[in-house]
């Protein structure tokens, strides 16, 4: 049985390559069909932000990608709480909001976890 | 294995002053000695202009950077290492 993997996504959209780079290794592993789980923390939430402008700041959308994940197999979607509403985010409809409780049992259940 | 999505550190052209830590030489000495295989993410290298002579031929850029012990590979490799692997270790992040 594969192993799986949970990777913590903790860049702004726009702050450099990290956001892109940690959705990379999620479609990655999605096109490999390994058990792979997503997690917005920290500055991360930012990605899930509506109305996303990314040609303003001359980059590639990455909301394609994000909704790529579904078409990859990845429906294990989640993002912290306490980072949206630090930020004033409303609940994302494409990421299950964890409290921290949950994040830690969340990280647990993985087997691997990479952070970026 | 050690797999690199390059911050400086795999490149040869760091030159550190004399009484600081040369993590470059450093990650070099610990794949050889322990005959590790050592990758580092083609995409964020090329991204970062982390080149080897290969790639330097390739896109035709006149500097290289990047040599043995590492090598650049695919994401693909990230995940046939991490599903071979005992453990993974992740640091230098955010």
């Amino acid at each position: 049985m594969s192993k799986s993997l949970l990777v913590i996504s903790r860049q702004a959209p726009w702050s450099g390559p990290g956001a892109r780079e940690a959705l990379d290794i999620v479609l990655a592993g999605g096109a490999f069909d390994l058990p792979i789980g997503l997690l917005f923390l920290d500055d991360g939430v930012f990605q899930l932000a509506p109305h996303q402008d990314a040609k303003a700041v001359q980059q590639k959308d990455l909301g394609a990608n994000l909704q790529a994940l579904g078409l990859f197999g990845i429906d294990e979607v989640f993002a912290c709480h306490h980072s949206l509403a630090e930020r004033g985010l409303t609940t994302p409809a494409s990421a299950q909001p964890l409290d921290s409780a949950a994040i830690s049992q969340l990280i647990d259940r993985y087997d691997q976890v990479i952070t970026l | 294995m050690a797999l690199s999505i390059p911050q400086p550190s795999p490149t040869v052209v760091i030159r550190e002053a004399q009484d600081e830590q040369d993590i470059a030489r450093q990650w070099r000495e610990f794949v050889s000695a322990h005959q590790l295989d050592s990758v580092v993410c083609i995409a964020a290298a090329l991204r970062r202009g982390v080149l080897n002579e290969e790639e330097a031929m390739r896109y035709q850029r006149s500097a290289v950077n990047l040599d043995a012990p590492w090598e650049l590979s695919g994401l693909g490799q990230l995940h046939d290492a991490a599903q071979a692997a005992d453990r993974l270790i992740c640091f230098g992040g955010p």
